[in-house]
């Protein structure tokens, strides 16, 4: 299922772009111009594209069933991207130290780490070193 | 005499301290990010870029430089005292490694390891020192076509040589060369696909892009797949002494290794990773005791560890001598020159001569000090891999974080690295390489370029690409090539048709 997805995903990327590409010139081959590269590209994308996804979809495959672990694996997966996305949002409007304690704090909890006061002061302690050291130490312009 | 001459400079460029400094920092990062799973070489460089603005030059090359070459040997340890690969380049040592760490022998492979690697790499060092500049001098002649030939020829390379699926590397490369056309046209001034976006005017930041896929990919995928670490094999230092029948063993392999590594090491792509599989098979062919490999032959472990040093050694000589750079390391390292504003290529042996030799200088006393200080610290190598993983990667995770945000002050870029690294997780799961993708990144402007600059001077004639001598012979090679991996791809397909047909339609 995530072999279809993906070649489906690169598919559409490509011809998206090779759409865009086609409203820049492209000039000639004795002048090519700024939709030149780009159009050549996007077409031999959709050509890649499309023989992988028709591939991923006529491919046999044994069935996908309900692993636990698979199924356990997947919702970590889900629980760490939210917490990226949400340091996203944290930083821009909590600053860089209070963004890195809660979602440092969160992470270890996804990742399973016993305990609440171990994870709370390592996430404190790992905020405040960090800051100092990118922002102090090598000079990062950090909010 | 006078390579010699300009080499024994570099030795006194390189022997300031803070040029040593940076080196022994350098081997050391490279090292430690060898031993721990979850960030590489790639990203570990990638992530210190935004911190080397304020270095000087030649010191942020040479550190840089250091973790490559470092990454080759802290990765070793893993493989022979855990198992676990740090890096793809050490998958081969895990086979003989680990079973001579059983049998309680983990200090003479990690001994022959370390050593092999010295003068491997010691050995690709002087092919560095004598070929780049001959090469360079050569390449001083090149003109477009001919950097959009090698640039051409060595993506092509590359597509054979990943290991994975042709089609796949082939859309990889492509979507990289894809990502290269993003922000302001150099020969149009028009900005393309940037979508009213003012970030993306600037293009696709390559640091960004490689942590993205090389970084928060592997994290991600170390954090969900992460299960307790094994038992690690312990290690004394009075233990690291290989038997006088392991060195009589061993030294073969170690010269074979390094001839192996030199050589594929100047091919496109993971050139280390490459030429330790080949070692192993040169060595497994050459032996006269075969049935060992597999049940801890040191044989097994001193021609890979040798070869893939010997290897990243050769990667830096299409990258200081054209400027073209063949795998993702040397393509960050190619950003570090350019954020300093020098462009690596023929010119840079006679604009900046105490930069091209300091760091070739650099990479000989690199190699010693990874060996003098790292035999002895392998006991605490093993002991920070009982670093639980669930507490060591969110912290890596927000340390790339961070140094992707330093590289521009941009939030933007955050976002960006985020839908990298979550793509990369899931390209990594269905088996597309990230390698190709970067590379096409890379390379992808020297392709545009050289391919309009070319069509300009050649009045739109294709024949004037082939009709000149250097990037005639490589474009034919090339079509050779492209016209090779077509016939294998059917050749595989049939042969795959015809077995499932023989088991019956089954496939799994």
């Amino acid at each position: 299922m995530t072999e279809k997805l993906i070649a489906s995903f690169f598919l559409v990327l490509s011809v998206i772009y090779t759409y865009d590409a086609c409203s820049l010139s492209f000039g000639s081959f004795v002048a090519p111009k700024a939709g030149f590269m780009p159009i050549i590209a996007g077409s031999i994308a959709i050509l890649l594209a499309l023989i992988l996804t028709i591939i991923a979809l006529f491919q046999k495959g044994c069935k996908e069933t309900g692993n636990a672990k698979a199924d356990s694996n997947g919702r970590k997966l889900i629980f760490l991207i939210i917490g990226i996305l949400v340091y996203l949002i944290l930083f821009r409007f909590l600053g860089y130290m209070a963004a890195t304690f809660i979602s440092l704090f969160y992470l270890l909890k996804v990742t399973e780490t016993a305990g609440w006061v171990y994870p709370c002061f390592f996430s404190a302690g790992i905020a405040v070193s960090f800051y100092f050291l990118f922002s102090q130490l090598l000079g990062s312009n950090l909010p | 005499m006078d390579v010699l001459a300009m080499l024994v400079n570099g030795f006194y460029v390189s022997m300031s301290a803070a040029n040593l400094l940076a080196c022994t920092i350098g081997v050391l990062i490279g090292t430690l990010v060898g031993v721990l799973p979850g960030i590489g070489p790639v990203g570990t460089m990638a992530l210190l870029l935004p911190f080397s603005f304020t270095m000087d030059v030649t010191t942020a090359l040479i550190m840089f430089a250091g973790i490559y070459y470092g990454s080759m040997y802290g990765c070793s340890t893993t493989s022979i005292l855990l198992n676990v690969p740090g890096e793809a380049s050490s998958v081969v040592t895990c086979i003989d490694g680990y079973a001579m760490a059983k049998k309680g022998r983990a200090g003479a492979a990690l001994a022959i390891a370390a050593i092999g690697s010295l003068i491997a790499g010691t050995m690709g060092l002087v092919g560095l020192t004598f070929f780049a500049p001959i090469l360079s001098r050569f390449a001083v002649t090149f003109g477009p076509p001919e950097y959009f030939a090698i640039a051409v020829f060595g993506l092509l390379i590359l597509m054979r040589l990943t290991g994975t699926s042709m089609l796949k590397s082939g859309l990889m490369v492509t979507i990289g060369v894809m990502l290269g056309t993003v922000g302001l046209d150099s020969l149009t001034g028009i900005n393309r696909f940037v979508f009213g976006i003012d970030e993306l005017q600037r293009g696709m930041e390559f640091s960004i892009v490689v942590m993205g896929l090389f970084g928060v990919a592997e994290i991600l995928h170390t954090l969900v797949q992460s299960e307790a670490n094994s038992k690690i094999q312990s290690v004394r230092f009075r233990e690291l002494y290989p038997s006088r029948e392991e060195w009589r063993r061993s030294l073969g392999p170690i010269f074979r290794g390094g001839v192996i590594g030199f050589l594929v090491g100047l091919l496109p792509g993971p050139a280390a990773t490459i030429s330790t599989f080949a070692s192993y098979a040169v060595e497994k062919k050459q032996s006269k005791r075969p049935e060992e490999f597999g049940q801890g032959a040191i044989e097994g472990v001193a021609g890979p560890e040798s070869a893939n040093n010997a290897a990243a050694s050769a990667t830096m000589i299409p990258l200081l001598s054209l400027g073209l750079p063949f795998s993702p390391s040397a393509a960050i390292l190619l950003s570090g020159f350019m954020i300093h504003g020098i462009m690596p290529g023929p010119t840079l042996m006679t604009q900046n001569p105490d930069l091209f030799w300091g760091l070739i200088a650099s990479m000989y006393i690199g190699n010693v000090i990874l060996l003098i200080v790292n035999l002895p610290l392998v006991g605490m190598f093993a002991y920070l891999l009982k670093t639980p993983i669930k507490i060591l990667m969110p912290i890596v995770l927000i340390i790339t974080l961070t140094g992707a945000y330093s590289i521009n002050n941009s939030l933007f870029d955050l976002g960006l690295l985020t839908a990298f690294g979550i793509l990369g997780f899931f390209m990594k799961q269905t088996g597309y390489e990230a390698a190709p993708l970067a590379l096409g990144l890379m390379l992808g402007p020297i392709v545009e370029n050289g391919l309009s600059q070319s069509l300009i001077i050649g009045d739109g004639n294709i024949w004037y690409f082939l009709s000149r001598p250097i990037s005639g012979t490589i474009l034919w090679l090339g079509m050779a090539l492209l016209l090779f991996n077509i016939g294998i791809w059917f050749i595989e397909r049939r042969q795959s048709k015809k077995y499932k047909a023989r088991m019956g339609g089954y496939s799994d």
